[in-house]
């Protein structure tokens, strides 16, 4: 059975074709959501949680293709939640100590996304981490963000003007 | 130009338990899916046990238990079901004896019934401390020794104890069928994670839950789950009513008889169930059906079992269907609190009660909604102890369109063959706090279930 009929089967309440739908979406899917929180047990919670939601709303999903913009959009309103629920316990300073950036000699141009992304609102990060870990298109982001072309463009330049501010932060209190 | 640097992206570790958060995550799901059902399960469940003090053992039976010690737990708990007896008596039953104690509770499982579908767990449940009122099983799960889950529709019973408080001490039955296991494992642990002790037997309000931990390693005789189904294959349409049923086949254990049934859903009617369904051998002895799993268009109907029975003709009854028409609503006025459209159903609303939080533990309501079902038929149909559930509701939307999110309160009326002398059903929902629209004027539900129908007698031959 190839993917798609396997996504269809899922549909059609297989519990069996979804669970191996995910699992091969898994790597994705946990690194994702790791990248939210920076810590396996969260990932796994904001993982537990998309499987779950994922597979009671199953029938919403209307066209088989779209399976992967689908789940991630679950896993990132799961991520977003989860950033909310700790935030409560996160003190903005602390947040700011862990910041570390790798900032070359040659300016800012090589940014290691992986650490400065921690500093962005929850939609900027989203739509960094879809275009430069997931390698979403554009099209696709807007899909899964709810959000017109036009505006994908805008949060990503927005995202990554931040990140070069957040940068040149980083090197002041360094 | 920015670059940037996805070494760290691609080398993030996958945590070892990764397919088995996957798993259990989906697995909640599929049971959250059925929770409708589990419902009224566990209500049915409840029901036969009360009704099992007053049943008259067959007296094969009764001599049978009586030769062998140990096994009046099991004579108690399983005397509502024909077929589990027999099960029993012809040794398909297993001695575990064992206890775990916990925050002042002991378990104890006495005996198993096992066979290749059905585990059924004769427990006790004592208290060990003061304080405890009636303790019942909270949640529990079937694990092999890796700890990997066993799913499978569960449900349970106690026996109607008042002697609780004098005694401290209740037996009941904890049933699970093997409904999406390929192979049964050589050990079964039932893991008790929580008890609930109530202080009304049938309102959840007053229930305090006791967290803990009981864990009961039972290592099953393999022997007892060896054996295959006798198969008898239909094939066999049927159109009642609006509805086109195919009956496909029909599969019998030693603990049950189960016939799978393929619906055809008519455009404008949905199928909800049969009536009185039951198998009846050539001495005209009747095999209760006693609860239906599936999808909306595939059913198993869970009969009582007929494996030992050495009858040469069996058959396929019910007295009809319940079927409702599609997209049905009620509509609810909240703002003048009345209920603009019944559906025909006779539903009189009895309360509107705003912000509480008291029902169910964790959640916060906008809205405590109660309301009576006076539809003689459907009353009349619900108190018959193996039929539905009166009206249900899937989706609840406000006046704008919006889905609201909602709770369903426990029966607090009839308790299936409990409470005969009712008239009417008292049932109910909460809207819970998370809606974006705090305020509804006007609420439309859609009806899922009803259990009213066509009476038309079906009877299929099987052998």
């Amino acid at each position: 059975m190839d993917n798609c009929n396997k996504v269809i089967s899922a549909i059609n309440g297989d519990k069996e074709c979804f669970i191996q739908v995910v699992t091969e979406k898994k790597e994705f899917l946990y690194r994702t959501a790791f990248m939210y929180v920076k810590n396996e047990h969260d990932a796994l919670e904001i993982l537990d949680q998309t499987v779950y939601k994922a597979f009671l709303s199953i029938k919403k999903l209307k066209k088989p293709e779209y399976f992967d913009t689908w789940i991630i959009r679950i896993l990132i309103n799961c991520a977003i939640d989860m950033i909310r629920k700790n935030k409560k316990i996160i003190s903005l300073n602390d947040d700011l100590e862990n910041i570390k950036i790798d900032v070359y000699e040659n300016h800012e141009e090589i940014i290691d996304l992986y650490d400065a992304i921690d500093s962005l609102d929850a939609d900027l990060k989203a739509i960094i981490i879809l275009k430069y870990f997931d390698g979403f298109t554009i099209t696709e982001i807007g899909d899964i963000m709810g959000a017109s072309e036009s505006k994908v463009k805008n949060m990503l330049h927005k995202a990554l003007v931040n990140l070069r501010i957040e940068l040149k932060e980083g090197c002041i209190s360094d | 130009m920015t670059d940037y640097n996805m070494d760290k992206f691609n080398n993030i570790k996958l945590p070892d338990n990764i397919d088995s958060v996957i798993i259990n995550a989906a697995e909640r799901a599929y049971k959250k899916r059925n929770s409708k059902l589990k419902k009224a399960l566990i209500s049915i469940a409840a029901a036969l046990v009360l009704f099992a003090a007053s049943v008259n053992l067959s007296p094969a039976f009764a001599k049978y238990v009586s030769s062998v010690p140990g096994l009046e737990y099991l004579v108690k708990l399983v005397s509502f079901n024909k077929g589990l007896q027999r099960a029993a008596e012809n040794g398909y039953t297993q001695n575990i004896n064992k206890s775990a104690e916990d925050k002042g509770i002991k378990f104890t499982v006495n005996d198993i019934i096992l066979d290749s579908k059905t585990i059924v767990v004769a427990y006790t449940i004592e208290a060990t401390k003061d304080g405890y009122t009636d303790l019942n099983p909270g949640s529990f799960d079937f694990v092999d020794k890796s700890g990997k889950q066993i799913t499978g529709f569960t449900t349970f019973g106690t026996t109607p104890d008042d002697k609780f408080k004098s005694t401290k001490k209740k037996d009941g039955a904890i049933t699970m069928d093997f409904e999406f296991s390929d192979n049964i494992p050589d050990t079964i642990i039932l893991k008790c994670k929580s008890f609930k002790d109530m202080v009304s037997e049938f309102n959840r309000e007053t229930s305090n839950k006791i967290d803990g931990n009981w864990e009961i390693s039972m290592d099953i005789n393999k022997d007892l789950v060896k054996n295959s189904p006798d198969i008898y294959k239909l094939n066999k349409e049927k159109i009642i009513g609006p509805i086109k049923c195919k009956f496909e086949d029909v599969e019998i254990y030693p603990t049950v008889a189960e016939i799978n049934v393929s619906i055809d859903n008519d455009e404008k009617y949905k199928f909800i169930g049969f009536v009185n369904a039951r198998l009846i051998d050539d001495k005209g002895v009747e095999y209760k059906n006693f609860t239906t799993i599936g999808y909306p268009n595939d059913k198993t109907l869970k009969i009582e079992s007929t494996y030992f029975t050495k009858s040469k003709t069996l058959n396929f009854k019910a007295d009809g269907i319940y079927y409702m028409p599609k997209d049905q609503y009620v509509i609810l006025d909240l703002e003048n609190q009345k209920i603009i459209d019944d559906c025909g159903y006779g539903l009189e609303l009895l309360y509107i009660n705003r912000d509480t939080s008291k029902e169910f533990e964790d959640e916060k309501y906008d809205f405590d909604i109660g309301f009576k079902v006076k539809d003689p038929e459907i009353i009349q149909n619900t108190k018959g102890w193996c039929s539905g559930e009166g009206i249900d509701f899937d989706e609840i939307v406000d006046e704008k369109g919006n889905k609201l999110e909602c709770d369903r309160r426990y029966w607090h009326g009839i308790a299936k063959g409990i409470n005969d002398k009712e008239d009417s059903i008292e049932d109910g929902f909460c809207i819970k706090k998370s809606n974006p629209n705090s305020n509804p004027k006007l609420l439309k539900l859609r009806v899922s279930y009803v259990s009213k129908g066509t009476i038309e007698p079906i009877n299929i031959k099987i052998k």
